[in-house]
């Protein structure tokens, strides 16, 4: 019977079609968690530097949270692999019932190396592992290869990871999916099960998930659940999903439009959230989630007519809104099913292709580059056309799929200024340069330009300054748009975000007793409650504290990867467009507002002293020894399993 | 019940808590004078929604 602390590492090799099993050592548990913290460790551990993304000596990593299968929101699942988008660490998340599903079948990780030599699928069940011939699923798009693998198995439960087209012609950010909507989206890891000939990963279990103290687990997710119900962001999730941050920072100007010229849109009625409203016809949810955030919707298109798919999230609404200057329900809806189902991440799709209409537009390219488009802003047929020509590598697609740093070696040097990324992946659909906190935190994350490694989405609220005091341990300003103490704010939320993404809790859902919607609990404390929880379902006794030193520990790990494949402090600064111009349009309080080169130096500095790393971004050699990751911590860790 | 049963948004200039009359469509910050467009996700939610009147340059379509 699984239980979260006698689980099992699953190490396959496509090449030699061999399964080794191993049991997941206590250990890794006690310092990693489960999830990304495994995930990094076993990439670290075994990946040498210099290797080739979508080579077979690449290491794919699918790595359920420590807590998958609780009755919360726990079906997060981590993959991980050298990014073949940037080079760096590649770790994304997604939820949906792969998670809970891959316990029940009797593994926590599995690791996958190699090639294998025709289309392959693996389908795992009940602790048994098979390797299935996937040619016929090769071409289908992402919902389409779920329900064929369903019918090929007769079973209708089965839970699947697949890749799309995008995925199988190597474009770099293609995506990895789970049912009709959940993806881990960002940094390639469809494109690096495509290089490995591999279209899914399939789960079924029939096993139950044992935990130390079941009556306590169920007390305790009833008090959370509770908890998260007495919220208002429960219930304006419940109507609207993530969507309903779009009012508040457009209003405000805090959204990127036209790639990163503007920063609010008006008209924009027709993608605000309730616009989509008409279109919906129920809602959904991952498993054990309460909220049911998502919107299961139907749209009719004259191009690709009657659409069926679920979502679209706030990234999707600004990278086909506003980012495009697109006053459209329907090719929100559109845009948002033709990437869900060809496999492509959203928001480097959209990135890239408004990246591509503003250096057509400055006439830095032209039609020769572009296939004989003339790219302009507000057409959704341009865009339509782009994302297909990306997910097939057609023609001028097969330069935009390559992601920023070669798209940019292809199409010119005067074009970079315009592209909007950090470590070779694109910033997100937000214009950021009004708030300090968001910037340094989508600069110093370990996968490139990303929010949801730390975003203190707090600092928007404006809390009281002992408020923020209390929550944080040192003051701070509660002005979003200062300097003060905001090294701080994204610090601790790069610990609490790297051992919920660990634990596999949905960080929105976790929004009552997680930073930033930690206020809504009356103890300041979260790593307490965590470790509450984690008692209850493994035995393990985990203090609060050594919660946030997992969090440390993930956080570091993940940072010395990405210093062995050459990064260094130089690729944790915003686009140079961040510092140079001012933000035209907004509120007063953002409007000509733009980053301060000084002032952000300063804050980085300050941000990798409370890492306890040198002034270049280092880990110190105390730190190192205090999170137990020199050379032979390490190997001592990843040894216990891989000799 | 929510535990945040007043009706306010927050003001995204100046941060402030703007209450805001129980289905009311509109509510002005009574700090930095900002008129905003008020929608309800639930009848004891009011959200913001637009600007009442431009205060700025924006993109237009």
């Amino acid at each position: 019977m699984p239980t979260a602390l006698e689980s099992r590492i699953a190490y396959i090799d496509l090449s030699k079609k061999k399964v080794n099993v191993k049991t997941t050592p206590r250990e890794w548990v006690k310092q990693l968690l489960g999830g990304r913290g495994v995930s990094a460790l076993i990439l670290y551990g075994l990946l040498k530097s210099e290797v080739d993304p979508l080579s077979p000596e690449n290491v794919l990593v699918i790595s359920i949270g420590l807590m998958a299968g609780i009755p919360l929101p726990s079906a997060r699942v981590n993959i991980g692999a050298k990014s073949p988008l940037t080079g760096a660490i590649g770790s994304s998340n997604c939820g949906g019932h792969f998670a809970p599903e891959m316990r029940r079948a009797g593994f926590d990780h599995i690791v996958i190396v190699g090639r294998a030599e025709e289309p392959t699928y693996l389908w795992i069940s009940d602790g048994t592992i098979e390797f299935r011939r996937a040619t016929q699923l090769w071409g289908l798009d992402t919902v389409e290869a779920q329900e064929a693998i369903k019918d090929e198995l007769g079973d209708h439960s089965a839970q699947s990871l697949v890749i799309g087209p995008a995925g199988e012609n190597l474009v770099r950010y293609a995506n990895v999916r789970t049912g009709v909507k959940s993806s881990a989206g960002r940094t390639g890891m469809g494109a690096v099960m495509g290089s490995k000939n591999l279209k899914a990963v399939t789960v079924r279990g029939s096993w139950d998930i044992e935990f130390a103290y079941p009556d306590k687990v169920l007390d305790l997710c009833i008090r959370f659940n509770e908890n998260l119900r007495k919220t208002r962001f429960f219930t304006v999730m419940q109507v609207y999903g993530t969507m309903h941050i779009f009012s508040y920072t457009n209003t405000a100007g805090i959204v990127r439009v036209k790639n990163s010229q503007s920063n609010q849109l008006f008209p924009s009625d027709n993608i605000e959230a309730e616009a989509v409203r008409p279109y919906s016809v129920g809602h959904e949810g991952c498993y054990g989630c309460p909220i049911q955030c998502r919107h299961r919707y139907v749209v009719e298109s004259p191009r690709y007519g009657l659409i069926y798919d679920e979502g679209p999230e706030y990234t999707s609404q600004g990278c086909w809104g506003s980012m495009m200057a697109i006053n459209s329900t329907e090719c929100m809806l559109v845009c948002n099913h033709l990437v869900n189902r060809l496999g492509l991440d959203t928001l480097e799709t959209g990135s890239m292709i408004a990246w591509a209409i503003e250096i057509f537009e400055k006439g830095l390219i032209d039609e020769k580059a572009t296939d004989g488009m003339t790219l302009r802003w507000g057409s959704p047929e341009i865009v339509y056309e782009l994302i297909e020509k990306i997910a097939y590598r057609k023609g001028f697609g097969a330069i935009l799929a390559e992601g920023p740093k070669r798209a940019i070696e292809k199409l010119g040097s005067a074009t970079a200024y315009y592209n909007m990324n950090v470590k070779g992946m694109s910033w997100l659909q937000t214009e950021d340069r009004a708030i300090p906190s968001f910037v340094l935190g989508v600069c110093v994350s370990t996968r490139g330009a990303d929010h949801l490694r730390s975003r203190p989405a707090i600092d928007l609220f404006g809390l009281p300054k002992e408020f923020l005091e209390k929550l944080y341990g040192a003051p701070m300003t509660s002005d979003y748009t200062s300097y003060e103490g905001k090294e701080r704010m994204v610090w601790g939320n790069e610990l609490e975000y790297a051992v919920i993404d660990s634990l596999g809790l949905c960080k929105f859902a976790c929004s009552h007793f997680i930073t930033p919607h930690s206020i809504y609990t009356d103890t300041f404390n979260s790593y307490q409650e965590l470790s509450e929880l984690i008692y209850y379902v493994t035995g393990l006794e985990v203090t609060g504290d050594q919660l946030k030193t997992c969090g440390e520990r993930i956080y570091t790990l993940e940072r010395m990867f990405n210093l062995r494949e050459g990064f260094t402090r130089k690729d944790d600064y915003p686009p140079q467009r961040y510092f140079d111009e001012p933000l035209p349009s907004g509120l007063p309080i953002v409007r000509g507002k733009r980053m301060d080169r000084e002032k952000y130096e300063k804050l980085l500095d300050a941000y990798y002293t409370l890492h306890g790393w040198d002034s270049n971004g280092v880990p110190k050699a105390e730190t190192l020894r205090r999170l137990g990751l020199t050379e032979e911590g390490i190997k001592a860790l990843v040894g216990e399993v891989f000799g | 019940m929510s535990r945040h049963s007043q009706l306010t948004v927050r003001c995204p200039n100046c941060l402030s808590k703007i209450p805001v009359q129980k289905n009311s469509a509109e509510a002005v910050c009574g700090k930095c004078g900002i008129g905003y467009r008020i929608c309800w996700p639930s009848p004891s939610q009011p959200m913001i929604r637009g600007l009442l009147a431009p205060i700025s340059p924006r993109e237009s379509e």
